[in-house]
């Protein structure tokens, strides 16, 4: 038997230097989904034509569907899914909780933006960072033995964040569409309430061990299934697959939308795995890339341009 | 162990999960979301 050394025996010590590479990886990723995220919610505008909020987000999720089994498969092939769930099958249930909390969180979105418009909306949902933070300290002891540095860099930047949005509610409240404006306040709220709470699965399964490609991957299953549902209940089955057929010159823009949205949500997972849920959200807020997209479509100058079929069908 | 006796530890997990403030917390928040869903529709 070959002799052991004490050193077999002792705890392992952290790699300071490794840890401090996941860290940078982890805030990197925070950015670069605030710049994916945001760009992947400008389709959501569509809704400006007409098109069932409903609709727009079936489309949007059947997108998300399509690139998550493309894109983790590219990655990692399926044979790391297949482990995990050999080896945890128990924790798929939290991936397909935060499926459907993004489904419903994303119809919210939709229904904000007809009502009050992309400018106002986007700043709302985006409370969810600080949502985020919270349940990170409840649920997770993020932060509980970060100096007054850190807090106040948390804190600061959430607190700033809020006072942006309610400048940019104020200035551009004239822009508004003004009927039901309260009710897709609401909504926005309701969507950042919802994807605030969306990161306590995310957190839950990566501190059980789960992959972030293999939640991404059953996350889609919870998102699908909860949007078929809604849209069939509220709109019926042959209704729903007329506003599809009528909706098939913006298809494409819808998906890509989901596709993107996949891109922006790999890199967040891993800012929630490296820097936990209340830095990372923070980091990939997108309020600037909403306030890009609302002075694309001219909220911003009170014009209120409204994107018309014609105008996504011509050669850009 | 009989095949068709559920497997204890698989029990276990899902008891842990059923018990877990990490579940139920999100869960209620999904029943709120719904519910604002149906109201602003």
């Amino acid at each position: 038997m070959p002799p052991v050394s004490p050193s077999q025996f002792a705890p392992a010590i952290p790699d300071a230097s490794r840890s401090k590479k996941l860290q940078l990886l982890g805030i990197l990723s925070g950015f670069a989904a605030g710049a994916w995220l945001g760009a992947a919610e400008a389709p959501t505008k569509l809704v400006s034509i007409g098109i069932s909020p409903m609709v727009i987000s079936l489309i949007m999720v059947i997108g998300v569907f399509l690139a998550r089994w493309s894109l983790p498969a590219l990655i990692l092939g399926t044979s790391s899914v297949r482990a995990d769930v050999r080896r945890a099958p128990h924790l798929i249930i939290w991936a397909l909780l935060a499926g459907c909390l993004w489904a419903v969180a994303n119809t919210l979105t939709i229904f904000a933006i007809r009502d009050i418009g992309l400018s106002i909306a986007f700043p709302l949902w985006n409370s969810n960072s600080l949502l985020g933070i919270l349940w990170g300290f409840l649920f997770f002891n993020e932060l509980r033995q970060a100096g007054w540095r850190r807090w106040t860099g948390v804190l600061g930047g959430a607190l700033v964040m809020c006072a942006g949005a309610a400048l940019l509610a104020v200035a551009s409240s004239t822009a508004a569409p003004a009927a039901h404006s309260l009710r897709g306040a609401w909504a926005a709220l309701g969507a950042g309430i919802l994807w605030g709470t969306m990161y306590i699965p995310y957190r839950k399964a990566y501190l059980t061990g789960m992959n972030p490609l293999s939640f991404v991957t059953f996350f889609t299953f919870g998102e699908l299934g909860m949007m078929a549902t809604l849209a069939i209940t509220y709109l019926g089955l042959a209704p729903l697959w007329r506003e599809l057929t009528s909706a098939r010159d913006v298809l494409f823009w819808l998906m890509l939308g989901g596709f993107v949205w996949v891109i922006g949500d790999v890199f967040q997972q891993y800012a929630a795995k490296y820097v936990g849920i209340s830095r990372g959200i923070p980091l990939s807020i997108r309020i600037s890339c909403g306030l890009l997209w609302a002075r694309w479509f001219g909220e911003l100058h009170g014009r209120g341009v409204r994107p018309t079929r014609k105008s996504l069908e011509a050669p850009s | 162990m009989n095949a068709t006796e559920p497997d204890p530890n698989t029990r276990g997990r899902w008891a842990s999960i059923l018990s877990d403030i990490h579940f139920w917390v999100p869960l209620a928040v999904l029943m709120g979301g719904l519910l604002l869903l149906r109201f602003i529709r």
